[in-house]
C-alpha cells in the first residue's frame, strides 16, 4: 500500500488564526495543533467556519489574522516543496470535464513530483478498489458525481500526502464501499504518519473514525475531544456528543 | 522536477496501458478509446493536414484549367481558415483547465505560461491561415502578389488577432461601441483607397475583392466578371465578412480567456505589490464564496439543470482555482502588456466577479455577437454575405437559445444543412424546374436558357459542393456525410449528365429526405447537454426551419431574379420565376420544417 511513512511528518500549527468575509468573521482566534497520526474530525453546525478552516490550513485563502506554520515555517501559498505535502479535496472537487481519470491521475502525480514513484500495480490496486478500473479510461465529465469524487480521491491516494485535507468526504455521493475504502486507506495514512483532517456533518461517523473530535461553532474551536473521551461518552441522551453539541448551538 | 508539459503522455498511455492490462479486452471499449483519442485532436490534426494537401494539390490541378480554379482555391482558402478556427477550438478545448492546474504545486510562472500558450497558439495559427489563404488567392488568381507580401499579412493578421483577444483582457470585458464607427471608418478608408485604385494597395486588394466575390451569388453566375465599383463595394463588404470570422474566432477565444486570464490569481498577485503577497479583497471573496459555495454539480446523467449548473460550478471552480494558486510572483519579466493586464484585472476584481455571473458572460456574449453580426448584416446590404451574416446571426441565436453550443458549431450545422439540402435544389432541380415552367411561356425554346448554359453554370456549384462535402465531413465527423456525399454524386451527375442524374436522384431523394432528420440529430448529440437539454430547448428546431425558410427565400429570389436578368428575359419570365422560386420554396421549406419537428418530437420520444 502506498501511503506515506517516515518520521519528517509535516508539523502544522494554527494560532490565533481569524478569517473575515467582508465584516463577518468567520474563524475568530482559532488555535490548533495537527499531530501526525492522527485521524481528525471537525464538526460543526453550518456556517461554523469548518470549510475555511480546511481551505485556510490548505492555503487556498489567506487568513485575515494569525498563523499557520508548517514545520516552523510560515504557511505560504509560494510554497511548492511544502504545498506537494499535503492534498486538499472539496466536496466537488475540481476536475476537467474532458480529462479521463487516468489522465487526471497522472496530471496530479506529475504535479506532486510523483510519477516516478508510482508503479502500475499500485494504479491499478486503487483504481479496482475504488471500482474504477473499468472507468479509467472514460472522460470525468462521463462519470456520476461519486465516482467523481472516486477519481479525485484516487488521485490522492497515488500522491500520498502527509496532510489530507478532505471536505465532506462522506457527503461526496461516493458509494459505502468507496467509503470504506476512503475510510481503510485514511486509517492506514494515519498510522503510517500521516495527519488526516475532514470535515463532516454526520455525527455518527465523526464519532467513530477520529482520533480528535473538533467542534467548531461560531468560527471558534469551542470544543475537542479524543478517542478515549469520545468512548467514554454516552451515545445517546444527556452526555453524548450530540447534546453537548446543542449546547455549542445555544451559546 | 517539472518538464515542460504537465500533460505527460507517457505517463498516461503507461497508466492507461496498466488498467488496460488488468482488464479483459473488448473490441467495444478499444474501439471507444480509440474514438475517444480522436476527439482529442490528434486525428482532426492528422486530417486537416492532409486535407490541407489536397486542397492545395487540387488546387493545382486546376489551376492548369484556368477556369474553375480561382474560385475553387479562394474558396478553399476561405474554408481552410474556417476550418482552422474550429482547429483552434478544439485545440484549446484540450488544454489543461487552470483551475486544476493551480490545485498543483506549481510555480505561478509555470501557470502563466500556460495561460499565454492559447493566446499565442491562436495567433500563430490564425497568421498561418491568413498567409495560406493569400497563398491560395494568389495562386488562383495570377495577381502578382511580391512574395513577401504573405508572411507579412499573416503577421499582420496574427498581431490583429492577438490586439483583439489582448483588448478583450485589457477592458476585461466586451469591446464598447465606440469600437464600431472605428471599424467602420477603417473599412470606408479601405472601400476609398480600393475604389481610387491606390497604386501599392491594389495588388494585395485585388486578390481579396477576387476571392470574395466568389461567395457571392453575383461572382457564382459570372455576372462580375471584371473589378468594378460593385467589387469596391463587396470588398467593403467581404471584409465585413472577415471581420466576422475573426470575431467569431474571439468569441469563441473568449471563453478560454475568460477562464484563463481573468481567473488566474498570479495575474492578481503580480498587479498586486511586487515581491509581497497578495492582500485577498474581502468583498471578492465574500462573492467568491457565495458563488462557490451555491452551485454544485448534480450526479447522473445530464440534465438542463446540470447544464447551468456546470456553468455555474465553472465559475466556483475558478474562484477555488483563484485561492489555490500560490502567491509572490516577481513581476520581472512579464513586460509591459503583463503588467498592463495584472493591473487591469486588479483593479477590476469586483467587476470580474460581477462579469462572472453566467448570466452577465451570456448578456455580454450575446451583445457582442448580435453587433458584429449587425455590422457584417450592414455589409451583406452592399450586397454580398447576405446569407453568411444570416448564418451567423442564426448561428448566435442558436447558440444563445442551445446553451453549451459553440457558435461555431451551430455555424457549421447550420450551413451543413443548408449545403445538404438547399445547394443541389439550386445547383440542379430549381434551374430545371425554372426552365421547365419558362418554357411554355417562351415558346418551348427553353425560356432563352440553354440548358448547356445551365449546366455550365452549375459545374462550379458541384464541385464546390465537393469541396462543401469534405469541410463538412471534416468538421463533423458524422454520419451525415453519407446524404452529403450523394447529393454531391447526384449534383455532379446531373451536372454531366441528365441521364446518370436521373438515375442518382433516386438515391439522393432519399439521402436528401433522410437529411433534415440526421444533421439535426447529431447537432443535438455533440451539444455537450444532451438531449435532455434539447427537452427544455423547445421550438429551436422550428427556429432553424424559420431561418431557413427566410435564408432560402431571400436566396432563391435573388438568385432568380440573377437568372432572369443574366439571361435577359422578359418580364413575364421573371415574374413566372419569382412566383415559381417563391412556390418550390414555399414547398421545401414546409417539409423541411415538417421533418425537423418529426425530428425534434422523435428525439423528445426517445427521452
Amino acid at each position: 500500500m502506498q501511503v506515506f511513512s517516515g518520521p519528517s511528518c509535516m508539523d502544522t500549527r494554527v494560532r490565533s488564526l481569524a478569517k473575515c468575509f467582508t465584516t463577518e468573521e468567520v474563524l475568530t482566534d482559532l488555535d490548533l495543533d495537527l499531530v501526525s497520526g492522527q485521524v481528525v474530525a471537525v464538526i460543526g453546525l453550518n456556517g461554523a467556519g469548518k470549510t475555511t478552516l480546511l481551505r485556510c490550513l490548505a492555503g487556498v485563502i489567506t487568513p485575515t489574522r494569525g498563523t499557520i506554520t508548517w514545520d516552523g515555517e510560515p504557511g505560504l501559498r509560494d510554497d511548492p516543496v511544502r504545498h506537494a505535502k499535503m492534498v486538499f479535496l472539496p466536496d466537488d472537487p475540481l476536475l476537467m470535464a474532458e480529462q479521463s481519470v487516468v489522465e487526471h491521475m497522472a496530471l496530479h502525480l506529475r504535479g506532486y513530483g510523483r510519477d516516478g514513484a508510482i508503479d502500475d500495480a499500485t494504479v491499478v490496486r486503487v483504481l479496482r478498489e475504488l471500482d474504477l478500473l473499468d472507468r479509467a479510461g472514460k472522460p470525468v465529465a462521463m462519470l456520476s458525481r461519486g465516482q467523481r469524487y472516486k477519481a479525485a480521491l484516487a488521485a490522492l491516494l497515488l500522491i500520498a500526502p502527509e496532510l489530507w485535507l478532505l471536505d465532506e468526504p462522506f457527503a461526496s455521493g461516493m458509494d459505502p464501499q468507496g467509503m470504506l475504502t476512503l475510510r481503510r486507506r485514511a486509517r492506514a495514512a494515519a498510522d503510517a504518519g500521516a495527519c488526516i483532517v475532514y470535515t463532516t456533518q454526520i455525527l455518527e461517523i465523526a464519532e467513530r473514525f477520529c482520533d480528535r473530535l473538533l467542534v467548531l461553532g461560531r468560527g471558534r474551536l469551542q470544543v475537542q475531544f479524543t478517542r478515549v473521551e469520545l468512548e467514554a461518552m454516552p451515545s445517546d441522551g444527556p452526555g453524548s456528543i450530540a447534546d453537548r453539541l446543542d449546547e455549542f448551538r445555544d451559546r | 522536477m517539472m518538464s515542460n508539459h504537465l500533460e505527460d503522455r507517457r505517463l498516461v498511455r503507461r497508466l492507461r496501458r496498466a488498467c488496460s492490462r488488468a482488464l479483459p479486452f473488448r473490441w467495444r471499449d478499444w474501439w471507444r478509446q480509440r474514438s475517444r483519442r480522436s476527439d482529442n485532436g490528434a486525428v482532426v490534426r492528422v486530417v486537416m493536414r492532409a486535407a490541407l494537401s489536397v486542397a492545395i494539390a487540387f488546387g493545382g490541378m486546376l489551376a492548369a484549367v484556368q477556369v474553375l480554379a480561382p474560385q475553387l482555391l479562394t474558396l478553399a482558402g476561405l474554408m481552410m481558415m474556417h476550418l482552422r478556427i474550429e482547429l483552434i477550438r478544439h485545440r484549446l478545448g484540450s488544454d489543461p483547465a487552470l483551475a486544476v492546474l493551480a490545485q498543483l504545486p506549481v510555480p505561478s510562472r509555470r501557470i502563466v505560461d500556460l495561460q499565454m500558450r492559447p493566446v499565442w497558439r491562436a495567433s500563430l495559427w490564425l497568421g498561418l491561415d491568413a498567409a495560406g489563404f493569400w497563398m491560395v488567392a494568389w495562386l488562383s488568381q495570377g495577381v502578382a502578389v511580391e512574395w513577401w507580401l504573405l508572411p507579412v499579412i499573416g503577421a499582420a493578421h496574427a498581431a490583429v488577432t492577438l490586439a483583439l483577444a489582448l483588448a478583450v483582457v485589457l477592458l476585461g470585458r466586451t469591446p464598447p461601441l465606440w469600437w464600431v464607427p472605428i471599424i467602420a471608418i477603417a473599412l470606408a478608408w479601405c472601400l476609398v483607397k480600393a475604389d481610387t485604385g491606390m497604386a501599392w494597395a491594389w495588388p494585395a486588394i485585388q486578390p481579396v475583392l477576387q476571392a470574395l466575390r466568389v461567395g457571392t451569388p453575383w461572382g457564382w453566375l459570372g455576372l462580375a466578371a471584371e473589378l468594378g465599383p460593385r467589387d469596391a463595394l463587396a470588398a467593403g463588404a467581404g471584409l465585413g465578412s472577415c471581420l466576422v470570422l475573426a470575431v467569431a474566432s474571439i468569441i469563441v477565444l473568449r471563453d478560454r480567456l475568460r477562464s484563463t486570464w481573468r481567473l488566474d490569481p498570479s495575474w492578481r498577485e503580480v498587479a498586486g505589490r511586487p515581491g509581497h503577497h497578495f492582500s485577498w479583497d474581502d468583498d471578492v471573496i465574500a462573492d467568491a464564496d457565495e458563488d462557490s459555495d451555491g452551485p454544485k454539480l448534480a450526479g447522473g446523467g445530464p440534465t438542463r439543470a446540470d447544464t447551468q449548473g456546470q456553468t455555474e460550478s465553472r465559475v466556483a471552480l475558478a474562484w477555488q482555482a483563484a485561492r489555490t494558486a500560490p502567491s509572490g510572483l516577481s513581476l520581472d519579466g512579464l513586460g509591459w502588456v503583463g503588467r498592463r493586464v495584472a493591473s487591469r484585472l486588479a483593479t477590476k476584481e469586483r467587476f470580474l466577479a460581477d462579469r462572472l455571473s453566467p448570466v452577465r458572460v451570456d448578456e455580454a456574449v450575446w451583445r457582442w455577437a448580435l453587433l458584429m453580426a449587425g455590422l457584417s448584416a450592414a455589409s451583406a446590404l452592399a450586397g454580398i454575405a447576405g446569407y453568411w451574416s444570416l448564418f451567423l446571426l442564426a448561428a448566435i441565436l442558436l447558440a444563445r437559445r442551445q446553451r453549451g453550443l459553440s457558435v461555431l458549431s451551430a455555424l457549421i450545422g447550420i450551413i451543413a444543412i443548408r449545403w445538404t439540402v438547399w445547394e443541389p435544389i439550386v445547383s440542379a432541380v430549381l434551374p430545371v424546374i425554372a426552365i421547365l415552367m419558362v418554357t411554355p411561356i417562351a415558346g418551348g425554346t427553353w425560356g432563352g436558357l440553354p440548358m448547356g448554359w445551365t449546366l455550365l453554370g452549375n459545374m462550379p456549384r458541384c464541385w464546390l459542393t465537393l469541396v462543401r462535402i469534405m469541410v463538412t465531413v471534416i468538421g463533423f465527423r458524422f454520419v451525415a456525410s453519407i446524404p452529403i456525399v450523394a447529393t454531391a454524386i447526384f449534383a455532379m451527375c446531373i451536372s454531366v449528365s441528365p441521364t446518370a442524374g436521373g438515375l442518382a436522384a433516386i438515391g439522393w431523394l432519399i439521402c436528401i429526405l433522410s437529411a433534415p432528420w440526421i444533421i439535426p440529430l447529431q447537432l443535438i448529440r455533440r451539444t455537450p447537454g444532451g438531449l435532455a437539454d434539447v427537452g427544455h430547448g423547445r421550438g429551436w428546431l422550428t427556429f432553424l426551419g424559420v431561418t431557413l425558410l427566410i435564408v432560402q427565400f431571400l436566396l432563391m429570389v435573388f438568385l432568380l431574379v440573377a437568372v432572369a436578368v443574366g439571361a435577359d428575359s422578359g418580364w413575364i419570365t421573371f415574374l413566372a420565376m419569382v412566383g415559381g422560386a417563391i412556390v418550390a420554396s414555399g414547398v421545401v421549406t414546409v417539409l423541411q420544417v415538417a421533418l425537423l419537428r418529426l425530428a425534434y418530437r422523435r428525439y423528445v420520444d426517445l427521452q
